[in-house]
């Protein structure tokens, strides 16, 4: 060290003091005040002795930050971004699952076919017949409105994704402009508060978007979406995204800077794509699985019912279900339910309950048509049948009535004739009018060999109980109730593991703020300390200039003196 | 590592917030009392749980099917009581009108008694159930099984069967597959129309050779009136060993009926003494970090310089 040669040069060393202990007291009041704030990097005064002149300059101010804790941080928040998302929507899915014990879908069901099984003992019975028609508009009411709930969260869903986007767009718009701000800085006044503001919205961004940051040379930071490199910002530029929905493929399509179809690998709009658009997401399959179970109980039921016989028969009946072209197969008619080849019986009863006609009607698949059918039906005595509208219409003459056996062919279940369920969906299964309108039409009995129906008969009505314990989905597996527990336990299963996703990874991300908090984090015990220092050193600086202040006066005391004499 | 004030924030907020959570699961569980709310606390237990409750409402209904069934095979055993009960009298009537000791006149009044029987077993076969059902009617429940036709006295020529058939039978599902005949056919009890020693044309025979004072006639009726009442004990006995079979049934039923809430209570319920001492130990931990973090958010080094 070269000391300072003159006295004057002493006092510019202790101004130089005050300076460095009050630039010292002012950072750890910015530091103390920014305490509580989110993102806040903690700076520090390093002082260094001046060369040459002796004494104390502030050498810089460091913003104290590890990019390596911002860009693991970054990475987890964008993971837990994507579970949070995808437990919020399992958590709406759950609850158009879940039930109280003995209510619901299940229990609704098992109503169903308890009524069926009542109905087998007491077939005349009408009040037992009244309550099994309830059961089935309860069960399709259910149905409908489970799926109604379903597309209503893909509604919220969609809006959600939108909104998300809206958000995102906000960011990437701001973080283009502090890189801008950041780029622009003088190199003599680091923008640290800056760079911590970007911090917080470039987290924030990667929550919603799955981002990964690049830190560029001039200070600015380029932004890609993770796993596809699409850019968002780089440099002062900002890339845009835009959600639209596409009706066509019933998902919602994202696009970066105008064009580019992206699919985001993580974050919230990843976790809520992949709920919303995939076919095996947990939305669409949900649905499907709620498609399927109603569309196989009401084939089921239908096939039944179409073979048997009410207590009263018809005298003119109009199938549920139009074909595309009477001229056409059946099996390629546009009909929900395929025919097979085989074949229905038709029995035309007289007044009395005699049989006059008992006749089978052949389909054939991929030949019989409708029209086919109808000439056939003509042929049998005492009936005429007409199409309109790609609807088969069987009239019986005066004072015959007819019914239907042993269809071999699913064609009645497939046309809509004597069906106990119209629709095949859970958004359109409804319990056909005609049996509602008319309890005495559910089939609890079957001809017999002769054709002849028996009042007592519920032989019909038990198959159709029995159909509760039939494996009739999942390739002979499972029954209708184990089918739809599958589907809830599938639904709670994946909202449990999201939400252990969601814990494990909130524990991850804290790990990391951790980290980032052990660097840059306020201690208000560290500043107070630096307070208290800086405050002494300005003390003793202070003092020391009085001090010098105090030799120099003695200095031109003595001058003074001298001169005098 | 340096801890600063706000990794303690941090961390207090996250561990409070987790007891918290802890403790509102916990109340929730011990309110309910079912350790499954939602199908996320046990995805599988959800599923065995809504086949548990499926088969428990096929048991509650199949144990309802025993007791309609048995309320029509008791209709039928007690009509078929009165229906021994006549054949009894018929055939004490028939012993005493072979005798040789009768005359016309007292045959003919035997055969005013056979004629009442007759019209007794006709009302029988026709008897209704409680339900408004024919009882001896097979699965035609609606009409009459038995249509008679009268001469011009007004007496009974003859009994005619519902063309239709009587034969078929209105059946119960009492066990799982398992499905028994809700009552007896009139075939049965009576015999059938194609049988000549039925019931209804053995009284008719009966009261002619009775009325026409046919000693011989009384005589050859005799044994099958003694038939149709054996036909009809047969008939009562079956009709008694289906019920008592339907006790057998239906006490299974009850046993699983107990097996099957067990083992919902297995899946859903709660263990209350586990999950109360649970909650106490969670409401501990919950209460140590409040008071630890009151300790520790209100202290720095501030507090202490001057």
């Amino acid at each position: 060290m070269i000391y300072p040669t003159n006295l004057l040069g002493t006092l510019d060393l202790a101004r130089r003091a005050l300076n460095a202990q009050q630039t010292a007291v002012q950072v750890a009041g910015h530091n103390l005040a920014n305490a509580a704030t989110p993102g806040y990097s903690r700076e520090r005064v390093d002082l260094v002795t001046s060369p040459n002149r002796g004494g104390v300059d502030v050498g810089s101010i460091t913003r104290l930050r590890d990019r390596f804790l911002d860009f693991s941080l970054l990475s987890e928040q964008q993971t837990l971004g994507k579970n949070q998302a995808q437990e919020d929507v399992l958590q709406r899915l759950q609850a158009v699952f879940n039930a109280q014990p003995g209510e619901g879908l299940s229990a609704d069901v098992n109503q169903l076919f308890q009524g069926f099984q009542q109905l087998s003992v007491s077939p005349t019975d009408q009040a037992v017949r009244v309550a099994v028609a309830d059961a089935g508009a309860r069960v399709a009411q259910t149905f409908q409105l489970m799926r109604g709930r379903i597309d209503q969260l893909k509604t919220d869903v969609t809006t959600e994704i939108q909104q998300r986007v809206t958000e995102a767009n906000q960011l990437i718009t701001q973080i283009a402009d502090l890189n801008r701000q950041i780029v622009g800085a003088p190199p003599t006044a680091p923008p640290s508060d800056l760079l911590d503001q970007r911090g917080v919205l470039v987290t924030r961004l990667g929550q919603i978007a799955g981002i990964t940051e690049t830190d560029r040379s001039d200070g600015s930071v380029q932004l890609a979406l993770t796993g596809t490199g699409v850019l968002l910002v780089d440099g002062r530029s900002a890339f845009l995204l835009a959600a639209t929905l596409n009706g066509g493929t019933d998902t919602v399509d994202l696009t970066a800077g105008g064009s580019l179809a992206v699919l985001p690998k993580s974050g919230e709009l990843s976790g809520l794509l992949e709920a919303r658009n995939l076919s095996n997401g947990s939305i669409k399959q949900a649905a499907a699985d709620l498609d399927t179970l109603a569309g196989s109980i009401a084939l089921a039921v239908n096939r039944l019912q179409a073979s048997g016989t009410g207590l009263t028969e018809f005298t003119t009946l109009t199938a549920a279900n139009a074909v595309s072209a009477s001229s056409a197969a059946l099996t390629a008619a546009g009909l929900a339910v395929t025919p097979v080849t085989g074949s229905f019986k038709v029995i035309v009863h007289d007044a009395t309950g005699a049989v006059t006609a008992n006749v089978a009607v052949p389909v054939t698949a991929g030949t019989t048509t409708l029209d086919d059918v109808r000439t056939a039906i003509n042929a049998i005595p005492g009936l005429t049948a007409s199409i309109s509208g790609g609807k088969i219409t069987i009239t019986a003459a005066a004072g015959s009535a007819f019914t239907f056996a042993g269809d071999t062919s699913d064609t009645l279940a497939a046309l809509g004739l004597n069906t106990f369920f119209t629709g095949s969906t859970a958004s359109s299964l409804a319990v056909n009018p005609l049996v509602s309108g008319d309890v005495t039409k559910i089939a609890a009995a079957v001809a017999d060999s002769a054709g002849l129906v028996h009042a007592g008969d519920g032989s019909n009505a038990l198959a159709l109980a029995r159909l509760s314990t039939k494996l009739a989905l999942g390739s002979g597996t499972q029954t209708f109730t184990d089918f739809y527990g599958a589907t809830v336990a599938s639904v709670g299963s994946q909202m449990r593991t999201a939400t252990e996703g969601v814990s494990r990874q909130q524990a991850a991300v804290q790990v990391v703020q951790n980290l980032q908090q052990q660097v840059s984090g306020v201690s208000i015990d560290d500043e107070m300390i630096n307070l208290s220092q800086g405050q002494a050193a300005y003390t003793a600086a202070a003092r020391y200039a009085t001090t010098v202040n105090a030799m120099i006066q003695t200095l031109l005391d003595v001058v003074g003196q001298a001169v005098a004499a | 590592m340096r801890v600063t004030p706000g990794i303690i924030n941090a961390q207090l907020a996250n561990d409070l917030q987790t007891a918290l959570t802890a403790l509102a699961t916990q109340q929730q569980l011990i309110l309910t009392g079912r350790r499954i709310n939602a199908p996320a606390d046990d995805p599988g237990g959800t599923a065995n749980a809504l086949v548990v409750r499926s088969r428990q409402a096929a048991n509650d209904q199949l144990q309802k099917n025993i007791a309609i069934a048995r309320g029509s095979l008791g209709s039928a055993d007690s009509v078929l009581r009165s229906v021994i009960d006549g054949l009894q009298q018929a055939k004490d009537v028939a012993i005493q009108g072979a005798n040789d000791s009768n005359d016309a006149l007292s045959r003919q009044a035997l055969g005013a008694q056979v004629d009442q029987i007759l019209e007794a077993m006709v009302s029988f076969g026709n008897t209704r159930g409680s339900d408004g059902t024919m009882i001896f009617g097979g699965q035609e429940v609606t009409t009459a099984p038995y249509a008679v036709t009268r001469d011009v006295n007004g007496a009974i020529s003859a009994v005619t069967v519902n063309a239709r058939g009587i034969d078929g039978q209105m059946r119960a599902e009492v066990a799982d597959g398992l499905t028994v005949a809700q009552g007896v056919s009139g075939n049965i009890v009576f015999g059938a129309a194609s049988d000549p020693t039925n019931v209804f044309d053995t009284l008719i025979r009966l009261r002619d050779a009775l009325d026409t004072n046919n000693a011989a006639n009384v005589r050859a009726e005799l044994d099958n009136v003694t038939a149709g009442h054996d036909r009809a004990t047969t008939a009562s006995v079956l009709v008694g060993t289906r019920l008592g079979w339907l006790d057998t049934l239906e006490s299974r039923l009850k046993d699983d009926a107990v097996t099957l809430a067990t083992s919902l209570s297995s899946i859903e319920d709660v263990d209350m003494v586990k999950a109360i001492s649970d909650l106490n130990q969670i409401q501990t931990f919950y209460q140590a970090g409040l008071a630890a973090g009151a300790r520790l958010l209100k202290q720095s080094l501030a507090d202490f310089l001057s």
